[in-house]
């Protein structure tokens, strides 16, 4: 699906190393992972992919995937071979002008159903990777294991629209028990509601 | 007291709109299993509460298992062996608070109580006033709500807004002012059943649920319902919905998986006090006392176990006790829990043979299981003290 | 009145045009007679080549690059637009007697013509600049930058190089230092070196660093890697992830103070620091460096500390008394981590220390005071505030909104 972008990034690969390359080739692999529900990821499905298909925008945003896909990518070999063992966010890096990052990051990585930036935010740059109460296995990754709390933006380097609708889909995945989490403890005064008496033989 | 006056938009608030929609929708579909006469004197009792603990039993990695808090910072300390015990009785104490049961009570009814009728008030405001007394350290069952109604009737307000004017004006940390997707959904909520996500549930009902809710009867059924078909009962142990599980089982007559579970998993003890429960709701008349009497003699309770498990760090490895408790962690067991063993085989086998046991089979054959290797670990043990010289008292 | 003043005036601009009227004449007389006198036909404009006025305009001087001026110039251009194209051969093709023809061909004299427009020109100088390619700078991948950019400092040089039959599996090398160093020789003069100082370890407690000097910097950069691979220590961490205990060290005039952390915390101390902890496989440590920061110091410091930590039981038995852990995420619950092996048969001591005071040494990290920001105490900081209360609770109330609204 797209040449070009394929032939580059498959030379990059090689001469970066180990996984450090494989991010950039996020766009590329994104293409396989709707191909390798149907079939197997070989190097003959893809060659016929380039001839058949002209090469898409790969800024373009349009096109709404479904959280299904989403979730099915998330188990894919295709992503695993992108991040790694790694969260989507470790690999990013902020581009700023001085020492310190601004304290905010972009209000958004698309405009207009395209990206408009150089270098979007982790969840902006892979279209697969879809914000959803049900996508339980991507929210998690957003989520501090020691304080249950979701990561700040200046962590995770997310946009603040993407910032706002992973927030938005961490409290749905909660409300709806797609996430645990600890509630808090609630201490009952039992002569509330045994009455006096009770209290007093206790 | 300090009265004061709410007004409530009924009608232009999106987001109570929103909450009686899903109250509709919420699954108010009584469970199969329903306490049919109050529950709460029985509960209450002093021997059921301790039979009910000591079931639970007292794993105090699991109750103070890794939680989320904002600070996750930890403190070290130098401490005396003074300070160091009674730290360790202060951990057993708050150990027992956290596992505090939640209080079992029969469902309130919801009784409109008028106080005045004005007719003349008819249409003097097209929404109702509702006045609540926010009097400060006044208990949430005392607290005094009143509705003006449009047509000019005063009433005590329904439960549901009492419920919902103390969560206003003191809310409870986590409690919802809507109803939660999870309870309101029924696919939402057997999806969590289905992942035996059983603890959260049930903590999750606690905070948004008062004990008397008919929805709190229902989910929590339903909960232990689903449980006693997984089996899955030692995701509950050492939590505070051990107990009520316990009870419920007891009051409708299906004791017996649970009672399974414990056996295979060598808590005759345990096994001993929940058919002993089950007797004592049904009014069963088998003499059980004696047999429990004897069993405490025997056994520590759950505090005890715990605050001698904790106060094992004081002991030096080179004592002639040292080698007794070798053997005695080695085998996991020692010469009084083999004695009481044989006490609750002896009572349990009776179960088994009454009537009122149904899975008779199933038990018998864990029985004997057990019973085998019991024999064989007594074996081992007696082997063992003979070899290293130490003296069977 | 009136008249005195208009009077004065007057006088006034009379004067200055006097003044002004000699000065004006005298220089105009002086200008056209320096003119006269000399009448440059030569000038650097037609002496020199194209190529060097460019580089007299956007080239910096030498000691103007000394300080680091001018970077940006003299960089390869993305494309070079001149290469392909003749002089007279345009858009549109035309015959320009003396420029791209002769002028008198035979006896005929040739006039500008317009020929018919040729496409295979434009296209060959389109294809000719496709063929070119697109020069792009080097760019470092922002995961491989060091401290600064693609300076070395912070940068990753691999694990050591294999000595013998011992490999360095698994190690990784990073450069803390690189500079440049002078001495005098008697023959030479000011001798210069590039001095690198490098840490290199596995991330399980294995580490070790070595400031090696070399001619030149890939020199350096190799000898110092390998020459701290063959220096390793062993430092034992703290549940895989942080320092046994608190402590304090010093080396001539620094000293740092390092704290351990909880789990997730992170490393919040110098760059160096950071990186000599990512290194060794630290991953939560506080440290706060009082003193010189020398950095030399700096990394000799932070290894004596690591090297002189103490088990718990070590404390245990040296001061006779229980060292306890009580974790805020297991709600408090006290987890025994040290006791003395000789027990009770001492007295314990009289006053308990403070267990962060024993380990620290005794002594206590400068706590500089919190400057709050200049406009803290001004009038519009509070009026801002008066306003902005009003909207301190939309954005939980919008988050909740949007919560509610489920798709």
């Amino acid at each position: 699906m797209l040449p070009i972008a394929r032939g580059i990034y498959g030379g990059l690969v090689n001469i970066t190393r180990n996984s450090r390359g494989a991010l950039h080739t996020a766009s590329a692999f994104r293409c396989k992972a709707e191909t390798s529900t149907a079939d197997a990821e070989s190097p003959e499905a893809d060659g016929e992919d380039n001839s058949s298909s002209s090469a898409p925008d790969p800024k373009d945003r349009s096109k709404v995937i479904p959280v299904e896909t989403s979730m099915r990518y998330l188990k894919s070999a295709a992503y695993k071979q992108t991040y790694g063992e790694d969260f989507v966010w470790t690999q990013y890096r902020r581009n700023h002008k001085g020492m310190y990052a601004p304290r905010k990051t972009r209000k958004t990585c698309i405009r207009q159903n395209r990206i408009s930036t150089g270098n979007p935010c982790p969840i902006c740059r892979d279209e697969y990777l879809v914000l959803d109460y049900r996508n339980t296995e991507l929210l998690e990754q957003f989520i501090s294991p020691h304080s249950g709390d979701v990561l700040s933006y200046s962590k995770t380097g997310l946009c603040q629209k993407t910032h706002l609708r992973l927030m938005v889909a961490v409290q749905q995945a909660r409300d709806s028990g797609y996430l645990t989490y600890d509630v808090p403890f609630r201490e009952y005064d039992y002569s509330e509601y045994y009455g006096q008496e009770q209290k007093q033989k206790a | 007291m300090h009265l004061l006056k709410h007004l409530r938009q009924l009608n232009g608030l999106q987001g109570l709109r929103q909450a009686i929609r899903q109250v509709s929708s919420a699954p108010t579909k009584p469970s199969a299993l329903q306490y049919e006469r109050d529950p709460q004197p029985l509960f209450t009792d002093a021997e059921t509460q301790r039979l009910l603990q000591s079931m639970t039993q007292l794993n105090l990695d699991r109750v103070y298992r890794k939680r989320t808090v904002p600070d996750n910072s930890s403190e070290t300390k130098f401490m005396t062996n003074e300070q160091l015990d009674s730290e360790f009785q202060d951990m057993v104490v708050r150990a027992q608070h956290m596992l505090q049961m939640p209080p079992i009570v029969e469902i309130k009814k919801d009784v409109q109580r008028v106080i005045a009728k004005d007719p003349a008030l008819k249409d003097f405001a097209s929404t109702k006033y509702v006045f609540t007394d926010i009097t400060f350290g006044r208990r949430q069952s005392e607290r005094k709500v009143f509705v003006r109604e449009t047509d000019g009737t005063l009433e005590y307000a329904n439960l549901d807004t009492i419920k919902r004017m103390n969560q206003l004006y003191f809310p409870l940390e986590g409690r919802q002012s809507y109803i939660p997707r999870m309870f309101a959904l029924e696919e939402l909520l057997s999806k969590c059943l289905t992942e035996h996500k059983y603890e959260f549930i049930l903590d999750r009902l606690l905070v948004q649920y008062e004990p008397h809710e008919p929805e709190f009867h229902n989910i929590s059924a339903r909960v232990f319902e689903h449980l006693n078909e997984s089996k899955q009962f030692d995701l509950l142990r050492s939590t505070r919905h051990f107990g009520p599980m316990a009870f419920f089982y007891a009051w409708h007559r299906c004791i017996d998986d649970l009672l399974y579970d414990m056996i295979r998993r060598d808590y005759l003890h345990n096994a001993v006090e929940l058919i002993a429960l089950s007797y004592k709701v049904h009014q069963i008349p088998v003499e059980y006392e004696a047999t429990l009497t004897e069993l405490d003699k025997l056994h520590p309770t759950p505090s005890q176990k715990a605050l001698a498990e904790l106060r094992s760090v004081f002991r030096r490895p080179e004592d002639q006790q040292g080698i007794e408790q070798e053997i005695n962690t080695a085998i996991g067991k020692t010469e009084q829990d083999f004695a009481a063993d044989e006490i609750s085989l002896k009572f349990i086998e009776q179960y088994i043979a009454s009537e009122h046991s149904l899975k008779k089979v199933q038990l018998e054959l864990a029985v004997q299981t057990l019973k085998e290797v019991n024999r064989e670990k007594l074996l081992l043990f007696q082997g063992l003290k003979k070899a290293h010289g130490v003296q069977a008292s | 009145m009136n008249q005195n003043l208009i009077g004065r005036l007057f006088g006034q601009v009379w004067r200055a045009n006097i003044l002004n009227c000699g000065q004006n004449s005298f220089i105009s007389k002086q200008t056209n007679a320096l003119n006269k006198l000399c009448l440059r036909n030569t000038s650097f404009f037609n002496k020199l080549p194209a190529e060097d006025i460019w580089r007299g305009v956007t080239a910096v001087s030498n000691a103007g690059k000394k300080r680091g001026r001018g970077k940006g110039s003299g960089k390869k251009v993305a494309k070079d637009l001149n290469k392909g194209q003749t002089i007279g051969l345009g858009k549109s093709s035309r015959i320009w007697p003396g420029l791209n023809s002769p002028v008198i061909r035979g006896n005929e004299l040739i006039h500008q013509k317009k020929l018919e427009e040729n496409i295979d020109i434009e296209n060959g100088i389109m294809k000719f600049r496709d063929s070119m390619g697109t020069f792009r700078l080097m760019k470092l991948n922002p995961i491989d930058r060091g401290w600064s950019g693609s300076k070395m400092p912070g940068r990753s040089i691999g694990p050591p190089d294999t000595v013998g039959e011992e490999e360095f599996i698994s190690f990784d090398t990073r450069v803390l230092e690189n500079k440049i160093v002078f001495i005098m020789k008697g023959n030479m003069g000011r001798k210069r070196r590039y001095s690198v100082l490098s840490v290199t370890g596995n991330g399980k407690g294995l580490a070790g660093f070595a400031t090696v000097k070399a001619a030149e910097v890939r020199t350096a950069l190799r000898k110092s890697k390998n020459r701290a691979g063959q220096k390793l220590i062993n430092i034992s961490l703290c549940e895989n992830r942080t320092i046994f205990h608190d402590f304090r060290t010093d080396f001539g005039k620094t000293q740092i103070y390092c704290f351990q952390k909880p789990d997730g915390y992170g490393l919040v101390c110098h760059r160096a620091i950071q990186t000599i902890c990512k290194i060794i496989g630290i991953r939560d440590l506080y440290a706060k460096i009082e003193g010189s920061t020398n950095l030399q110091h700096i990394v000799k410091a932070f290894f004596i500390g690591l090297m002189s930590q103490r088990s718990y039981e070590n404390i245990a038995n040296e001061t006779n008394i229980n060292i306890v852990q009580q974790q805020k995420t297991r709600n408090g619950y006290t987890e025994v981590k040290g006791i003395p092996s000789y027990n009770s048969t001492l007295k314990h001591i009289n006053q308990v220390v403070d267990y962060m005071h024993f380990t620290l040494g005794n002594k206590i990290v400068l706590k500089q005071k919190n400057i709050l920001p200049f406009f803290v105490c001004t009038k519009g900081h509070e009026l801002h505030q008066i306003k902005a209360e009003r909207f301190r609770n939309q954005s939980n109330v919008r988050l909740h909104k949007l919560v509610n609204s489920y798709v």
